[in-house]
């Protein structure tokens, strides 16, 4: 701890400069990678402004903002879990085994189908289902306490009760739910600027918003009694903080459809390199979610190229590795 | 589930609940085979049982069209489904003796989902054509066979992760979660890969569906029901035994790991060869055992049989339901029991502590 304080933003500015230039390696292999390689030197005059053609509209047009989508996306889920396991106190909380994608799924799928609402307003509708879709889960598995395996069990019931109702609203509807049906399957294909500019600034707030409240999130993890004794009013900061976590995956339910396990591996992850600590954990967390976002992006693009494989294959069979793995590290 | 003082239990109400189901059976096979899109008159179905169908003429050969070619195997191949389904939940329950054990939790259905889109997806106009000895094999046929395969994998997985480190009911339940939910991303990723165009299909497949499965659906699953039903005597004073829990059932003199193997083999066999038919139809078999259980106890010699009778009725009645419904397409009939399956799984887990 001592030499923790000898040098705080040194140590910071370290960890940043690896993030940093971690996120910038990531994001040039993401711009030059694809069907049609673009060479580094291209994207950098693209960038500048330097070059039209192909290769602005490659690398302009379809991967920068995809890229840029998908590190807010992961960033979002990692972020999201570590809010929810930490308000929670439950190693399994997490977007996806809460009910929380499901429900805000079905907000956009009810939205979009029978509203005559733009797109824009996809965010809040995936924000009020996921609201709803938590609070249905944790109400169910609440007992006096909430045992990880009763809220995984009741996030199952959720799961399957939103994803009924949404098939039945996609057959009911039928021409329009070859659309949404796309954007079920989760994923960042098509995604460009628009989708960018409806959630980028209300994630990157968000985002800021959860690492502003690190102190308060690791004074949650001290246990009701202690945090009481502080002075500090628990359910407020419980529920403030399980609504930041709703928000910030109703707005990659709204873009990029349901995309799970993220929000449930990352913090783990994150908590076996760096540890408890939500001061470290956040920042690790949101880096190597957006990172592993990216990655998985471009190997759904790139592996069976000009075919495009869903996001969903690579998150789900690395988060279900994860979750395993987890089983046994938490002997649940 | 059984409260000892049950009068439903008692023997007296036997006769006049075993009245009420084959009336009940009976109003669901009806509906199913007459009410539609064409609506059918009785006359049609009784004369058409009777004599053969060509001797009809006019309208009323349309009609006989309509019941033999489109709802009869339907409603067949519902009854065979809901059975099965039904019947591996039952073993299950008691074998993992947790109330919430269904194939659909334990990953069975989406080990079974999973090998029956890759066949679907190495096959060519419904043929699958081995290299080896340039055989052509119909895939419907190899569904159910793939389709177990898939079960018992994703059943052996599940429960190799889950026995390393003590086997706990709730254990299972969580590795059984993480398995289906991979199995299922799975299963949704390679569909919406392949399916662009057709949608509704997918969606349709994704959630069980009965909607268009003719004839060779049902004589492609007829053999997998009847190796169950043959299985099922043989399977009841061993599962009996199993209830009583490990140690009594072998100081009586069963091998109880032998036969807890074998019942979840059978269970995986049943459960999945249905849902390589009609997709992952849920929550019937976490749905029926307990209400078979209510009705007359837990016998297994009387509950299996139940549960299979009141699984097969479960999903025609569902599927009668999900084709009525109004919209542009049916409802599928996974998406029936879904929605009166969840609250039931809900209801469940309050009561578990």
């Amino acid at each position: 701890m001592a030499s923790e304080q000898a040098a705080p933003w040194f140590r910071w500015g370290g960890w940043g400069l690896v993030a940093l230039s971690g996120s910038l390696v990531l994001i040039l292999m993401s711009l030059s990678l694809g069907v049609v390689p673009v060479a580094a030197s291209a994207i950098i005059e693209v960038l500048l402004g330097e070059q039209g053609g192909l290769a602005k509209v490659l690398v302009w047009e379809l991967r920068l903002p995809r890229t840029l989508l998908g590190l807010l996306v992961g960033a979002n889920l990692a972020v999201a879990g570590v809010l929810m396991q930490a308000v929670t106190r439950n190693p399994l909380a997490s977007p996806s085994l809460t009910g929380v994608m499901a429900g805000g799924a079905l907000g956009v799928v009810l939205v979009m189908s029978y509203s005559s609402w733009p797109a824009t307003a996809s965010p809040y509708a995936a924000l009020v289902g996921g609201v709803l879709g938590a609070a249905a889960s944790i109400g169910l598995a609440w007992n006096g306490r909430l045992a990880p395996v009763r809220l995984a069990l009741a996030g199952v019931a959720v799961t399957a009760l939103c994803s009924a109702v949404v098939t039945a609203v996609l057959l009911n509807v039928g021409s329009s739910a070859d659309e949404l049906f796309f954007w079920m399957a989760g994923g960042l294909l098509g995604r460009s600027w628009p989708q960018l500019e409806l959630i980028g600034a209300t994630s990157l707030a968000g985002l800021l918003l959860a690492l502003v409240f690190r102190r308060q999130l690791n004074l949650l993890a001290l246990g009701d009694e202690v945090v009481r004794s502080l002075g500090i009013r628990v359910w407020r900061w419980r529920l403030g903080l399980a609504v930041l976590a709703v928000f910030l995956t109703a707005q990659v339910v709204a873009v990029a459809g349901p995309i799970g396990f993220v929000g449930l591996v990352i913090p783990h992850l994150a908590r076996v390199l760096v540890g408890d600590d939500q001061r470290r954990l956040l920042p690790v967390a949101t880096c190597l979610g957006a990172w592993l976002m990216v990655v998985a992006d471009v190997t759904a693009r790139t592996l069976v190229a000009p075919a495009e494989l869903p996001v969903g294959l690579f998150t789900a069979t690395l988060g279900g590795a994860g979750f395993i793995a987890l089983i046994y590290r938490q002997r649940l | 589930m059984s409260s000892p003082g049950w009068s439903l239990q008692s023997s007296r109400y036997r006769p006049m609940m075993a009245l009420g189901l084959m009336l009940l059976a009976m109003a669901a096979i009806l509906i199913n085979l007459l009410a539609g899109p064409v609506s059918i008159p009785f006359a049609v179905l009784w004369q058409s049982l009777w004599s053969s169908v060509n001797a009809a003429a006019g309208p009323d050969a349309v009609a006989a069209e309509v019941l033999w070619q489109l709802r009869m195997p339907r409603l067949l191949l519902g009854l065979l489904v809901g059975g099965q389904l039904a019947m591996a939940g039952a073993i299950l329950q008691v074998v993992l003796r947790n109330p919430l054990a269904d194939s659909h939790i334990l990953g069975i259905s989406g080990g079974a989902s999973l090998l029956a889109v890759l066949l679907f997806l190495f096959a060519t106009d419904g043929v699958l054509t081995l290299a080896v000895w340039d055989w052509q094999v119909s895939v419907l046929y190899m569904m159910p066979w793939a389709a177990t395969a898939g079960g018992l994998l994703a059943a052996g997985l599940v429960f190799r992760l889950s026995a390393a480190g003590g086997l706990t009911p709730m254990r299972l339940v969580l590795c059984g979660i993480a398995v289906a939910s991979v199995l299922n991303a799975l299963v949704g990723g390679i569909l919406a890969g392949w399916g662009h165009a057709n949608a509704e299909t997918v969606l349709a497949w994704l959630a069980g569906t009965l909607y268009g499965r003719d004839w060779l659906y049902v004589w492609a699953l007829l053999p997998w029901s009847v190796l169950g039903l043959l299985l099922l005597p043989v399977m009841a004073k061993p599962l009996n035994l199993l209830q009583l829990g490990e140690e009594s059932a072998s100081s009586l003199g069963l091998s109880v790991t032998r036969w807890r193997g074998l019942s979840l083999v059978v269970a995986s066999l049943l459960a999945a060869s249905a849902v390589g038919m009609v997709g992952p139809v849920g929550f019937v078999g976490l749905l029926v055992p307990p209400i078979a259980q209510a009705l007359v106890g837990s016998d297994m010699r009387r509950q299996l049989p139940l549960s299979g009778v009141l699984g097969a009725l479960l999903v025609v009645a569902a599927d009668g339901v999900g084709r009525s419904m109004p919209g542009v397409n049916e409802l599928p009939v996974g998406v029936v029991t879904s929605l009166v399956g969840v609250p039931f799984f809900i209801y469940v887990l309050r009561r578990q502590s």
